[in-house]
């Protein structure tokens, strides 16, 4: 059996339930979208999957293996993420070096090629580097392993919007070269919503949902008119968030349009932001569940 | 495949900062002997315990060991199995050469054109089988290199402020607890507790027994280091 499998996982920190009861499954070959406000449990769950952390309880599984403390299991996944747990006097090429060490999968040569395209200076030491081309010099060490699971927590932080862009485009080409599952934790998520095949909302603790963005995104519109107008067809639908300005009101709609009772009411698609932003307000009103 | 990158990265890492301390202290222990020498001639006296230095370097080494590589390793794929594996063989290796270059150093260099007393001379004050230097040293090197990584993977399980908390209340056992109820049982309490002291030394009332300092290193380093795999089992990145 193939992918990532989480089961039931709980995870506290004193007085806080970092993750409540958590199951969701990664399919291999996907690029997932991790999703979730500031303390959510979106880093909580990676490190759990990639052994930094240990959960309450609750199991993890890659590729049907037992992922806590087995070598085998954990040579499967890699995670790049904000936290810098490389030596600050290492310079960039010995840690490229000792990568391939670790991991025969590690490509070198791409590293060193990926470096040249962001300018990276690999004979810096990691300590030495600003905090964008630190997070630069994390993320090229990740996509340059061939492994089927890689996690990037906060890929982009510091970066640039060239940087952005770059990184995007690598890590598009890097699937197309060889279909793998990313799994991209961030904030910025509009800026991944292409990106993304299936996306994952984590919200105190919980999985508030797990879907691809395409039916996500068919399932989410938004309507604006008059209070009245737009209460009138929101009866009876699943609304997750109004807006309003004087007499003016945009209700934001999971479900289908029902053509017929829209009249003067503006129809538009919700962006995946504005989506995530609008699911999890509802849950922190205690909705929806 | 992962332990001996392990392995071969930490080695080449203490390489470095060894040199370095080699030179720094036989390069001013023999600048100091040779001004003395100029200065005084056959009078210039001799130094010891430079091996004290040692310890304390390795003690560093031990800390390290565990604040640097631990979350590093884990970014690597390593279960903390084998990073405590790693350590082991490290700490092993770091002693055995350790001891090994300091009494050739001693035996070869120092010896010949000055006065040198190490440690182990200071405290059995004898011209022992060289052997016996030599497995002291070792056993006594790879028992303060666990203790260093223990208190270190236990400050990290359990906070800085309980680990300084536990430090202070040691050092007032030791320093003022202990020493007032030994005055206050008119010295009862060295009395029992000095020749067990002595005896895991090897100083013992029939003389010298170099077996049991060796027993003692050997078995204070199995302790440290079931306490310390006990701990990093379930040590996390913080």
């Amino acid at each position: 059996m193939s992918g990532i499998e989480v089961r039931d996982v709980v995870k506290t920190y004193k007085d806080v339930t970092a993750l409540d009861h958590v199951s969701f499954r990664l399919d291999d070959g996907k690029i997932y979208g991790l999703l979730g406000r500031n303390g959510a449990g979106k880093s909580t769950i990676i490190n759990i999957i990639n052994n930094r952390i240990f959960p309450d309880s609750g199991q993890v599984f890659i590729d049907g293996e037992e992922a806590m403390e087995q070598e085998s299991a954990q040579s499967k996944v890699f995670c790049m993420s904000e936290k810098d747990l490389y030596p600050k006097n290492m310079r960039v090429q010995k840690a490229f070096w000792l990568t391939r060490g670790f991991y025969p999968e590690f490509d070198e040569e791409r590293a060193r090629e990926y470096g040249e395209r962001f300018g990276l200076n690999t004979k810096k030491k990691i300590g030495e580097l600003s905090t964008g081309y630190r997070s630069i010099f994390k993320l090229i060490v990740a996509l340059s392993l061939d492994l089927p699971y890689i996690f990037f927590d906060e890929p982009v932080l510091g970066l640039d919007a060239n940087h952005r862009e770059l990184f995007y485009k690598l890590l598009l080409e890097e699937f197309s070269r060889k279909p793998r599952t990313f799994i991209i934790a961030t904030h910025l998520i509009e800026e991944v919503a292409g990106l993304m095949e299936d996306i994952i909302i984590i919200d105190k603790g919980q999985v508030l949902l797990q879907k691809p963005v395409e039916e996500l995104m068919n399932e989410g519109y938004s309507v604006s008119g008059t209070a009245a107008e737009v209460d009138a067809y929101c009866r009876g639908k699943r609304v997750i968030g109004v807006d309003e300005l004087g007499g003016l009101k945009v209700a934001y709609i999971m479900g289908e349009t029902e053509e017929e009772k829209l009249g003067r009411l503006a129809v538009s698609a919700m962006n995946l932001q504005k989506l995530f932003v609008k699911l999890t307000e509802q849950n922190e009103r205690g909705e929806g569940r | 495949m992962k332990l001996k990158t392990a392995i071969q990265y930490q080695l080449t890492d203490l390489g470095k900062p060894m040199a370095i301390f080699y030179a720094v202290l036989y390069g001013g222990a023999l600048a100091v002997t040779a001004i003395a020498m100029y200065l005084m001639g056959d009078e210039a006296g001799g130094f010891s315990g430079l091996d004290v230095s040692s310890i304390i370097f390795l003690m560093f080494c031990g800390v390290y060991a565990f604040l640097e590589d631990f979350q590093f390793f884990i970014q690597n794929g390593l279960t903390r199995r084998t990073i405590f594996q790693c350590q082991m063989t490290l700490f092993l290796i770091a002693a055995v050469f350790m001891g090994t270059f300091e009494l050739l150093v001693e035996s070869l260099i120092l010896n010949n054109i000055t006065e040198y007393v190490s440690m182990f001379d200071l405290i059995y004050g004898t011209d022992p089988v060289i052997l016996v230097k030599w497995l002291w040293r070792i056993g006594m090197y790879f028992m303060v290199t666990n203790l260093a990584f223990l208190s270190s993977i236990l400050q990290n399980r359990i906070g800085k402020r309980a680990f300084v908390l536990i430090l202070i209340a040691l050092g007032l056992i030791l320093v003022v607890l202990l020493p007032a109820v030994n005055n206050f049982l008119d010295g009862a309490v060295a009395d029992r507790i000095l020749p067990i002291l002595l005896a895991v030394m090897g100083i013992t009332e029939n003389g010298l027994q170099m077996l049991y300092p060796f027993l003692t290193f050997l078995g204070l380093s199995a302790v440290f280091m079931a306490g310390s795999y006990c701990l990093i089992r379930r040590a996390e990145v913080k």
